[in-house]
């Protein structure tokens, strides 16, 4: 078990650079999640940190060692694949024992790690099959049990359930959860899917083009993000910007006013120094509608999805912006289409400069 | 017009090109071969006689020993080169595609190109290996490679090797492809080194390719008569003389189709039963792998 330290490191493929020059920490026993759209680097940076990539720059230390260029063997990590890359002729339990055999660990002592590690995985009843004959979820339990027998300082997973039924993704990301509470070992987890990476992580590093956007948990990232990628990115169903321009300063903050929403005017709490006519971007999460909020504006509503506790109500522009999606709870909640009136708290309102997308406290 | 019909109907070409191809001159090679067809007139029927002929003689039996040295000579180095060489470029990305083209242009030349540089190879006087062992201090291991019965057939397997090893190498560079990267990488995580990885992961998932390989190459070379013809002729003594050698001398040389004939079922009957036993064995083995 141990922290990562990663130090401007640099990916480059030919002349073709995807990884821009990443600082990181992680701390040991934490489970860090990095999420971000496909193509983003996120398998990139995991590689590196296994050693299945070269590091072209930069520096990455495991405990406190600088394995930037050493052996993946030799770096106490240990890799769990989305593809599982079970080898396939051989049974379960050799499977697991494979990486302790290779490091030629004692018969008995093999033994004892394997049925160790499949009692904590309930593997105990498919230790003579081969992969063929498990089922996608039992199969990622035997590539995760393949790297709990190594006790790695370092867990790596790289999408382990993009694979798998949705049902058996939720089962499988508490078990995750579960074997971190258990081993209390550093994890990091790849993955796309910002529920995953909201559910699971200690701490989040949003990735967008080989550059990290922001880091933070999972609550610190939903509620006070630094840019409108983050705030779009993090979230179920995404945050709804509005475009809009400063009418007007007082000594607290702006007012804005919002042409998507009938031209309401917002005040918003800020210290950034902003002039009259600057264009900014206001966000607001579909849940902090509310109908005793004191901002008032009127919404064509065109689609309404009752999900029994909860209803999304859409209202498409005519323009090609997403919709804007309102959440609304308990009785009243508006039918299928008709325009009706909508309420949020200033208060719950984050402001962006459009221009750079950065957020303005 | 029902669909049993329109079925036959449709099968009809396949049938008539099976027929005609395949069923038709095995039928009537196993015809001939209980005659005494010469090529012209008529066939008369001889019975036994011809496959009496063919175990009385030690020739014939001793032509299916050269054979079978010859085939199990040849698959085994074969094999081994091809999977050595496979391996090598796995290692090599950068080199791959251009060994791999390189490797296959033996196969590409004809035979009578390739007996011919061969034997100047082998040749005893003014040869490239003579010259070549004389030049490193081994002259006492010169020697007339092709006109030394202890040494000829094994001379005739390596130039034969070195002709097809090209395909086997091809065979097992897609098999190669086939092994996802993440098993190795897998593999290589958990500390296996390169001969580890080719050991314990490698070589079992490239069953399917060895057994395409051993399968090929030993139905072809138990067929062979092309470098045996043209480099020795069968000779010295007979010692490279082999039963598809045979048939085509009696055929083209002595003109006795009957008795040619039934050294082909002869021929046939081998081929398959190696085939059959092969295909077992080593399916037997994937499935056991897989
Ligand atoms: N071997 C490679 N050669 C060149 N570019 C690559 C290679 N592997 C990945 N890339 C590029 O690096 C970027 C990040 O890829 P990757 O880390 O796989 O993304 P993610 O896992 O976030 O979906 C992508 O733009 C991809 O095209
Ligand atoms: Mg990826």
């Amino acid at each position: 078990m141990a922290e990562l330290n990663i130090r401007n490191a640099i990916k480059r493929y030919g002349p073709v650079e995807v990884i821009h020059g990443i600082d990181l920490d992680i701390a040991d026993g934490e489970f860090c999640v990095f999420v971000g759209p496909s193509g983003c680097g996120k398998s990139t940076l995991l590689r590196m940190i296994a050693g299945l990539e070269q590091t072209s720059e930069g520096q990455i230390s495991i405990a406190g060692r600088d394995v930037t260029h050493a052996e993946p063997a030799k770096r106490g990590v240990a890799m769990v694949f989305q593809t599982y890359a079970l080898y396939p002729h051989m049974t379960v339990r050799q499977n697991m024992s494979f990486g302790l055999k290779i490091g030629g660990t004692e018969k008995t002592e093999i033994a004892r790690k394997v049925d160790e590690a499949a009692r904590i995985l309930k593997l105990g009843d498919y230790m003579d099959r081969k992969p063929k004959a498990l089922s996608g979820g039992q199969r990622q339990r035997v590539a995760i049990g393949r790297a709990i027998v190594r006790q790695p300082e370092v867990f790596l997973f790289d999408e382990p359930l993009s694979n798998l039924d949705a049902e058996l993704r939720v089962e499988m990301r508490v078990e995750i959860a579960r074997l971190h509470n258990q081993l209390g070992a550093t994890m990091i987890y790849v993955t796309h899917d910002q529920v995953e990476a909201m559910t699971m992580a200690d701490k989040i590093v949003v990735l967008r083009d080989g550059r990290i956007e922001q880091v933070g948990s999972p609550v610190g990232l939903y509620e006070d993000p630094d840019n409108l990628f983050v705030a779009g990115f993090i979230g179920s169903p995404r945050m709804n910007f509005f475009a809009g321009k400063v009418t007007d300063m007082h000594d607290a903050g702006v007012t804005v006013t919002l042409p998507r929403l009938g031209d309401v005017a917002v005040p918003v709490a800020t210290d950034a120094p902003l002039e009259i006519g600057h264009a900014v971007t206001v966000g607001v999460r579909p849940e902090h509608f509310d109908p005793s909020g004191e901002i008032t504006a009127q919404l064509a509503i065109d689609v309404v999805e009752n999900l029994g506790g909860v209803s999304y109500a859409y209202s498409t522009s005519q323009d090609n912006a997403p919709p804007v999606i309102i959440e609304w709870r308990g009785k009243n909640r508006p039918r299928q289409g008709g325009t009706v009136a909508v309420n949020f708290d200033a208060g719950c309102a984050l402001l962006f400069d459009t221009a750079s997308g950065l957020r303005l406290r | 017009m029902s669909s049993r019909t329109t079925k036959l109907l449709f099968m009809l070409p396949a049938l008539i090109v099976l027929a005609v191809f395949f069923v038709y001159p095995i039928a009537l090679t196993f015809y001939y071969s209980f005659t005494d067809f010469t090529g012209v007139g008529t066939p008369e029927y001889a019975g036994l006689k011809n496959y009496d002929r063919i175990m009385s003689r030690s020739r014939y039996p001793e032509a299916l020993k050269v054979t079978i040295l010859f085939t199990l000579i040849v698959v085994t180095v074969q094999t081994l080169a091809g999977l050595f060489i496979a391996t090598l470029l796995q290692r090599l990305p950068a080199v791959r595609n251009f060994a791999r083209a390189a490797l296959f242009t033996p196969a590409m030349m004809s035979f009578v190109i390739v007996g011919y540089l061969w034997q100047f190879i082998y040749s005893p006087f003014n040869g490239g290996l003579n010259a070549l062992l004389t030049s490193v201090g081994l002259e006492s291991l010169t020697r007339a490679w092709l006109g030394d019965p202890s040494t000829a057939l094994f001379a005739i397997a390596i130039a034969h090797v070195w002709m097809f090893t090209g395909y086997t190498t091809a065979i097992f560079l897609a098999g190669y492809a086939n092994i996802p990267g993440d098993i190795e990488e897998a593999g290589k995580l958990e500390g296996a080194n390169s001969l580890q990885r080719f050991w314990y992961l490698e070589l079992p998932l490239l069953a399917p390719s060895v057994t395409i390989n051993v399968m090929l190459s030993t139905i072809g070379t138990l067929k062979t008569f092309e470098l045996p013809f043209i480099m020795t002729k069968g000779g010295p003594d007979g010692a490279t003389r082999t039963l598809s050698l045979e048939i085509i001398e009696n055929l083209f040389g002595a003109y006795k189709f009957g008795f040619a004939s039934s050294l082909s079922i002869v021929m046939l009957v081998i081929v398959i039963i190696v085939a059959f036993v092969q295909n077992k064995f080593l399916r037997g083995r994937e499935d056991n792998m897989s």
